[in-house]
Order: structure tokens, then C-alpha cells, then sequence
């Protein structure tokens, strides 16, 4: 019988052959902790007496408090520094950014590999066909100490996305059309993967901002075939050429969803749930307060680029705080070296270090009682990033 | 919280509205003032304020230390607190000896310290916090600059005057007289600063905004 993405994922790194329901016995190529969770990650380790499996598979990634502003994350961040400097173990620090955009970019994760982290949105890296996960803090100091854990292999989900964009839709309205039609839990349990002529074409970036929002309808994880692009860039940051893991013609699928994106306009999802979506016409008109451009979902160059055309020679409205903060350091660089630094602050924008800004009670992008915000980010939760 | 691709994130924040980048309008959004300017008393009026007493007497805390900042007394990871009734378990709790003065202090107490009290930070918390454990007066050789008006507007009582001198100890009883600054001690009179006019015209009406 033929395997879906994830059966040969993680039928790969058991050592045998799986099917969806099966408890398996997980290798994971790359253990990951940030600066949350991270401290409780060291506490299981050392009052268990563990110590690390694989230094060179292992690292820290502080992305939720990059600007350290926060005693309580500073803390964290330094117990995870003295414990990865007793074992050896690789710290991505305060300066470096989103730990699955490093991942993807510096190639701890490529096409196939398995990767967990202290990351509700690890499963972004469906965007490369790898298998990505967020757990607890015991979970991962198992992986830490044992380079594996258990896990239940998913049933999968084909989803088919038909028809061609409006022209000024992103890939984010393609994903927030899907969260509209499936709701917040229509893939609970589910690994989906992702199919149809407007998704092929998807560059990395727009591969990241879906596959990031798969967690928002409940999803294990939402894989995108790679295509020629896509391994290619994952082949340069490994260093070594990589083959793409597909599923098979005959593979079997739970479900199959079609999601129907023809001549498709851009979507808002409104306060306090992703999966409540409109048509941004709607409601075209509606006072905000603030915005904000960045996350795991929208911080890479791309995004970046999205937003300076529309802010080029333009100003934030009076009254209006526009934060914007790249994923990583290089997105970053690249937007100074690219000049559109330069436009964000001719704009007025706020430009925030590399990280997750406002999600998980972060640095930027809080806002407070009443505050109404436009976001690119993930989640709107009633005081997700901040009491507004 | 909305959630948009970038290019209407961008868009909305340029019109101060949603908005989509093809249909930016000529002009922005913008918040107009709702109350009419002039400043003063808007709404809420004065509130009543119990008579103040003029002579304070309680039981003393020396803390035998200059320089006390206002790290050591309020931290800074609690400055997001803004309720003062959560203020007063912080209270000293990063000064070295004193982390449990909170739990030991009792409402009505005077404490008894040295020069530039209250230096550092603009932190209005390095006061209320005392008025939050229902502290009686705070009693200095001198207060840091900042320190000393954030008292004073807040309506809490501080006098300036030396008592380290004496061989006043934790637990003695003292009473200070703020119009005079006399100060009644178990060793004797001490004589320190009285209120000004303006310190006390406002701890009489219970604070600064309290119109």
C-alpha cells in the first residue's frame, strides 16, 4: 500500500514501516528548546540526572524575549546558556531570531528530517516536508537526553486547493480561506498536505506562512511536497544535496478537503479566532490602532518586501503605531542592505530585533485594553498579544 | 486583533483603518479628541479626604543605610505593577537585611533612615508601596530629588531629619511633629526640617490631583 508523506517520515526515522494510529519510537534529528520552556527543559534534565544524548543534534533557540527586556525570560536564557556551555551544546542567542526559521535557514532541518521544539508552531516545517513538532518541556528533555520520543503517527489529510488567486492575494489569504472553511479543529489529530497548481508555485516563504497556520486548525502538521526551489535552498543550507520525501500515487488519505480559491480576495480574520474569516472588503473602513508585520507566519524577506511596496513614499497614519519585526537576523540584514529599512522608517514603523515580537508575551507587538490591531501574525486570541 | 497578509497590514496602517493596497484614500484616519481641552477636573471631582494629623507617632524601623536606591526598594521586575494594595509585599525586598520588612512591617509604622533615600529612578512605586503596607512616615537624613516630590505630591509624609545619630533602635517609639519638625525620641528632642507650606497644603488635601 502506498505511504503519505508523514508515514514515510516517520516510518523512516522508527526503523520500520508505519501506520497511522501506531505509538512509535521516534528518531528526531534536531532537539530544540527556547528561552521558553527552555529553563524547565534544564530543570527535568538535572533533577533527573539526564544528561545529552547528541550535543551536535541539540540546541537553544531564544526567539520569545530576544531583546531579554524581561527578568524572568533573562533568567531562563542564562540557565539555558550555563547548562548548553557545560554540555557544548549550540546556543542560536538572543540575536539570531525565530528558531524554525533558523532551521529551515541554516539547515538543522531539511526535506524528511524530524525536528521538536518547545514551539507550538515547530510544525512550520511542513513548509520544507520535513516533520516538525512542538511538545512540552518533558517531552523534550527526552529528546534531549535519548534523541527520541514516542509519538502516535497521524492519519492524513489531502487537501487540494483549486482555482487561481485574485491578482494582490497572498498566500496568507490562502490559508485563512482554508482555516474559514475547515474551522479551528477540522484537522485535529490530522497531518495534512498540501496540493494544487497555486501551491506548487508557492515560494518558500508564502510554503512557511501556511504551513505555520496549520496549528491554527488543530493540525499535527501541514506538509508541502518541496519543489525544485525549495530543495534547492535547503540543499545550500545543509550543505549536502537533499531528496524530497513525497507520498506515493496510491497513498491513502482519511479525507480528501478541496478548497476552492478562484478568483480569491484577500481575507481578515477578526477578533479572537483565526478560523473567523471574512473577505477584507468587509470591512474596509474600520478604525485600527496599531499594526503589526512579523511572526513566525509573516516575518520572512518576502513579507518584508510585501510591505515596503505598499509603504514606499508612504507614512503610517497619525495616531496609528506600525511595528514591524523580521524573523531572523538575516532577514533583517537583508532588508537593510536592500534599502527597505530605509522605507519602514521614512514610513514612521517601529522596527523591532529579530524574533517573535508580540506572540507569546514577547517583546513588540503587545497592545493594551480596547487597543484595536491589524496583524500578519498567527493567532488572535483574546489577550494573545496583550489585553487589545 | 485582526490577522492580514502584510500588504493590507501595510495598507491599514497607512489609511489608520482596513484597508486594501489598491484602495489607499488620500487621507488617513485619523482618532479626533473627544473631551474639551483647558485641563483641570474633567469628571471626577474631589474626593473627600479624612482630616490629616499634623503630629505622627509610631514605632520605628531604623535602616541604618545611605544611599538607598529605588531598586532596593521597589524593584524593577514589579514595575508593571499599577494596584498599589499589590505593592506593599515588594516593599525593600531587594535590599540586603530587609527582604522581609513586608511581612514584619505593621500600618502606622515609621521608618527611620539616612541620606538621599529614594535615589535613582523616577518610580512612583518606591512610594506607594510604603502607603500600601499603610506606613506612617518615612524619616531621612535627606531624600534623593525625584523620591522626595513623588512623596510629597502623593500626599505621604517624609521628613527630613537625622536621627541615625541618636541611638534610636528598631522598636522605639517616636513621635514627629510636621509643622515644626520637632522629632520626640526616647534620647530627646531632635530637630528636623517642618513641612513647607506647599507639602503640607497638599498632604492636608490628601494629594497633588486630588482636587
Amino acid at each position: 500500500m502506498g505511504r503519505t508523506i508523514i508515514e514515510k517520515i516517520l516510518g523512516s526515522h522508527a526503523g520500520h514501516e508505519v501506520s497511522p494510529g501506531e505509538i512509535v519510537d521516534l528518531t528526531i534529528d534536531a532537539r530544540v528548546a527556547r528561552d521558553f520552556g527552555g529553563a524547565n527543559v534544564v530543570k527535568n534534565l538535572r533533577d533527573n540526572g539526564l544528561g545529552i544524548h547528541d550535543p551536535a543534534k541539540t540546541f537553544f533557540t531564544f526567539d520569545c524575549n530576544p531583546g531579554g527586556s524581561d527578568q524572568k525570560y533573562a533568567t531562563n536564557q542564562q540557565i539555558c546558556r550555563v547548562f548548553a556551555r557545560e554540555h557544548g551544546i549550540r546556543v542560536f542567542d538572543i540575536d539570531s531570531g525565530i528558531g524554525t526559521h533558523i532551521a529551515i535557514d541554516r539547515g538543522l532541518a531539511v526535506p524528511g528530517s524530524t525536528l521538536v521544539s518547545t514551539d507550538s508552531h515547530a510544525n512550520i516545517l511542513g513548509a520544507i516536508g520535513a516533520f516538525g513538532q512542538g511538545m512540552g518541556d518533558v517531552d523534550i528533555a527526552h529528546a534531549f537526553a535519548f534523541g527520541r520520543v514516542w509519538f502516535k503517527v497521524p492519519p492524513s489529510v489531502k487537501v487540494v486547493f483549486r482555482g487561481r488567486p485574485a491578482p494582490g492575494t497572498s498566500p496568507k489569504d490562502l490559508i485563512l480561506a482554508m482555516a474559514r472553511v475547515v474551522g479551528a479543529n477540522g484537522l485535529l489529530g490530522y497531518a495534512a498536505e498540501y496540493y494544487g497548481a497555486v501551491v506548487d508555485d508557492l515560494d518558500l516563504s508564502g510554503r512557511v506562512t501556511m504551513a505555520s497556520m496549520t496549528t491554527e486548525m488543530g493540525g499535527i502538521i501541514g506538509l508541502f511536497p518541496p519543489n525544485q526551489q525549495v530543495l534547492d535552498y535547503c540543499s545550500r543550507a545543509a550543505g549536502r544535496p537533499i531528496d524530497p520525501v513525497l507520498a506515493d500515487g496510491n497513498a491513502s488519505y482519511s479525507r480528501i478537503v478541496e478548497i476552492d480559491v478562484e478568483a480569491l480576495e484577500p481575507q481578515l480574520s477578526r477578533p479572537g479566532h483565526p478560523e473567523d474569516v471574512v473577505q477584507a472588503r468587509e470591512l474596509l473602513g474600520t478604525k485600527i490602532g496599531s499594526a503589526f508585520i512579523g511572526s513566525c507566519t509573516n516575518g520572512r524577506f518576502e513579507d518584508m518586501l510585501a510591505a515596503a511596496e505598499v509603504l514606499k513614499d508612504r507614512k503610517v497614519a497619525p495616531g496609528v503605531v506600525l511595528k514591524i519585526v523580521p524573523s531572523t537576523d538575516e532577514v533583517w540584514k537583508r532588508c537593510l542592505d536592500e534599502g527597505l529599512m530605509k522605507i519602514f522608517k521614512n514610513a514612521g514603523a517601529l522596527v523591532g530585533n529579530a524574533g517573535c515580537a508580540g506572540c507569546a508575551a514577547g517583546q513588540i507587538g503587545q497592545n493594551g485594553p480596547g487597543e484595536v490591531t491589524i496583524s500578519t501574525g498567527n493567532r488572535n486570541f483574546a489577550g494573545k498579544q496583550g489585553k487589545g | 486583533m485582526y490577522l492580514a497578509s502584510p500588504s493590507v497590514v501595510a495598507a491599514s496602517a497607512v489609511a489608520g483603518m482596513i484597508a486594501l493596497p489598491q484602495q489607499i484614500p488620500e487621507s488617513p484616519a485619523v482618532f479626533e479628541a473627544t473631551i474639551p481641552t483647558g485641563g483641570g477636573t474633567t469628571s471626577r471631582g474631589s474626593s473627600a479626604v479624612a482630616e490629616k494629623p499634623s503630629k505622627i507617632r509610631g514605632r520605628v524601623w531604623v535602616v541604618r543605610q545611605d544611599n538607598i536606591d529605588t531598586d532596593m526598594i521597589y524593584h524593577n521586575r514589579y514595575l508593571t505593577v499599577t494596584d498599589i494594595a499589590e505593592m506593599g509585599q515588594y516593599t525593600l525586598d531587594n535590599l540586603a537585611g530587609w527582604e522581609d520588612f513586608a511581612k514584619r512591617a505593621k500600618p502606622g509604622d515609621i521608618v527611620v533612615t539616612g541620606k538621599n533615600f529614594g535615589a535613582g529612578s523616577s518610580r512612583q512605586q518606591a512610594v506607594d508601596c510604603f502607603e500600601s503596607l499603610g506606613i506612617g512616615l518615612i524619616i531621612a537624613e535627606s531624600f534623593g530629588a525625584i523620591y522626595e516630590r513623588n512623596a510629597i505630591n502623593k500626599g505621604f509624609p517624609i521628613m527630613t531629619a537625622n536621627l541615625l545619630a541618636t541611638g534610636l533602635k528598631d522598636g522605639d517609639h517616636i513621635e514627629a511633629d510636621l509643622a515644626t519638625g520637632e522629632v520626640a525620641t526616647p534620647e530627646g528632642l531632635v530637630k528636623g526640617t517642618p513641612f513647607s507650606e506647599v507639602q503640607m497644603n497638599i498632604y492636608k488635601k490628601g494629594g497633588l490631583l486630588n482636587t
